[in-house]
């Protein structure tokens, strides 16, 4: 069976104005249908290139790339009617046409049937929760709305490959939820099938609830690539939680802190009564409060603050890792 | 695929297009030009040359306007990477877009000239509108031919309204729509040939006169607008191609 994608070897440079940018180096993966393969890389890290090589919108220096088996140079036209890419942002609709107006106008240049046309508008546009302001114009659409639309419009011809850059960039954490969620039920199937799917991000949060499997990117090279869970379990800690307590000094961090993953990092009297702790944690959930508060019987917690772990944080757990 | 592609991508740019933007272009000019011209030359202008003369124009300049500036709106929505990654492909859309708009501007234009014609008491008479017809329509393709051309050189430069600015008057002096051709300077007679809208022009002035039309000038109607039309098919595979290689259209 050929895999959905299949990038040997890609290289892509730039020529500026001053030099050669090597944005992409000797990229190998690949990726099959129904799964869900995160590309994880900062800034600058060569994502959002190598989706255009993949797309046709850019031709690879170096190297091939075969989606569902067809050469993305030599076989250009098919490759488009295989896959569907979501850039990131609120560019890229028509703001005076109706959402379904533009999910039609998107779905023809894809080559799918005019009678088939409004029934696919009207499916997809449901996938993602959009009926109710489909015949609204979409300039009228808040952001999330607009990136469920790119959504629903890159769906509508039922693409094998569909790679979205970025999908939540710029967004709300609740319409970055909503995404996510969408996302979600499309990996398991609510199109009515299982694409492959591939998504890049600069945070690890965009991706940690949705990929089977994580290749990272840094500098223009895949660093990794690993599933999901063994990336998780090596990168640490996901989160650092910083308390103030009002009250008694801290319940020393006992033998089960492997196992809640709570992990306790300093504590310091912060006058007037007061505590401040910071804690690293395996995952920050509702569970991860009530663990917290059980390290302090008798004090009253005043004030909670959660900072993501920082990608850098993670490459650098993951070549310590590597390195042991 | 191709005539699906045309058509949405006519009625998109129809739907999505306000209300005035055919207004200047389609009503406005060609009703200025109309009057000018009429009263600069008094009872000697002929009725029909003059409004076949302002039609023109008002074609030519919709096909360089709405080329260039349906490509440009394109890029600045930040549409063009959803166009370039679908089957359908990016000349079918522009030229789907352009035509649409050209379309509209061009009725309001025929439209325009005819109101004109008849409320300065010289109503337009073709004499034989069969023929007529056919070389309006022949027109119209060839002057899409010349609008391909164009997107070629817009898609390489990102000046494209500069460009269209200064195209469209030495195209109208050269295509005999504005003083006949034979008053030109000798190279520019000459360089005239290669503009198929003289050609046109000539063939619309000879049915409307009812005096039978030049072969010649249907041979070299054809014969521009199948160069234009060869000249862009390359031209716009090459700087595809070249886009692509080059990442230089700032496609996202
Ligand atoms: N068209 C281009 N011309 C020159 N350099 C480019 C171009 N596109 C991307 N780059 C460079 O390639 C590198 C990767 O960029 P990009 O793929 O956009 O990264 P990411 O999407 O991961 O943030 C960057 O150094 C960027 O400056
Ligand atoms: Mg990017």
């Amino acid at each position: 069976m050929v895999s959905a994608l299949e990038v040997r070897a890609v290289g892509r440079s730039f020529r500026t104005r001053s030099g050669t940018v090597e944005a992409l180096r000797e990229v190998t993966f690949s990726a099959e249908g129904g799964e869900v393969l995160g590309l994880l890389g900062l800034n600058g890290a060569g994502k959002t290139t190598l989706i255009k090589v993949i797309s046709t919108l850019l031709l690879p220096t170096s190297g091939s790339v075969r989606v569902d088996g067809v050469d993305v140079v030599t076989g250009t036209r098919q490759v488009r009617s295989r896959l569907s890419v979501v850039f990131g942002g609120e560019q890229g609709l028509y703001g005076r046409l109706s959402g379904r107006d533009n999910a039609r106008f998107f779905g023809t240049l894809s080559g799918l049937d005019h009678r088939l046309l409004d029934r696919r508008a009207a499916e997809v546009i449901a996938m993602v929760a959009l009926d109710k302001v489909a015949d609204r114009p979409v300039e009228t659409y808040s952001r999330g709305m607009k990136q469920r639309l790119h959504l629903a419009i890159g769906l509508m011809a039922a693409p094998k490959l569909l790679m979205l850059d970025e999908p939540s960039i710029g967004l709300d954490p609740i319409e970055a939820d909503r995404l996510r969620r969408v996302i979600g039920e499309l990996a398991a199937g609510s199109a009515g099938y299982r694409p492959c799917i591939l998504l890049t991000s600069h945070y690890l949060r965009d991706i940690e609830d949705l990929a089977d499997r994580v290749a990272i990117l840094q500098g223009g090279k895949i660093t990794h690539d690993l599933p999901l869970k063994e990336l998780l379990r090596r990168a640490g800690s996901a989160a650092v939680v910083t308390v103030s307590v009002r009250g008694d000094e801290p319940v020393r961090p006992d033998g089960d802190a492997e196992r809640s993953g709570v992990r306790l990092v300093d504590a310091q009297p912060a006058g007037a009564g007061m505590w401040t702790a910071r804690y690293e944690v395996a995952r920050w959930e509702p569970a991860t409060l009530t663990e917290l508060a059980r390290r302090w019987p008798h004090g009253e917690i005043a004030d909670v603050r959660v900072e993501p772990v920082g990608l850098e944080q993670v490459f650098r757990d993951l070549s310590e890792g590597a390195g042991r | 695929m191709i005539v699906r592609g045309l058509l949405a991508s006519a009625r998109v740019q129809l739907k999505g297009e306000s209300r005035m933007s055919g207004v200047t272009a389609g009503i406005v000019q060609p009703a200025v030009f109309m009057t000018v011209t009429m009263l600069a030359a008094g009872q000697a202008a002929a009725g029909a040359r003059t409004a076949i003369g302002c039609g023109l124009l008002g074609l030519w300049g919709a096909i360089v306007w709405k080329f260039g500036l349906v490509l440009l709106q394109e890029r600045q929505r930040g549409i063009l990477p959803g166009i370039v990654s679908r089957p359908t492909g990016l000349v079918v859309v522009l030229v789907g877009k352009s035509l649409g708009a050209v379309l509209r501007s061009t009725a309001l234009t025929v439209l325009t000239v005819g109101v004109v014609a008849a409320l300065a008491g010289r109503p337009v008479h073709i004499a034989e509108p069969v023929t007529f017809t056919i070389t309006a329509l022949a027109t119209l393709v060839s002057a899409v031919t010349l609008g391909l051309l164009l997107c070629s050189v817009f898609l390489l430069a990102r000046s494209a309204v500069r460009i269209a600015e200064a195209l469209t008057y030495p195209v109208f002096i050269l295509g005999g729509l504005l003083v006949p051709t034979t008053v030109l300077p000798d190279w520019a007679q000459r360089l005239s040939t290669l503009v198929s809208l003289r050609w046109a022009a000539e063939l619309l002035f000879d049915a409307a006169a009812g005096r039978g039309q030049q072969p010649g000038d249907w041979l070299l109607l054809l014969a521009t607008s199948a160069c234009y039309a060869v000249v862009a098919a390359v031209g716009l595979r090459v700087v595809l191609r070249r886009i692509r290689a080059e990442g230089t259209l700032e496609l996202v």
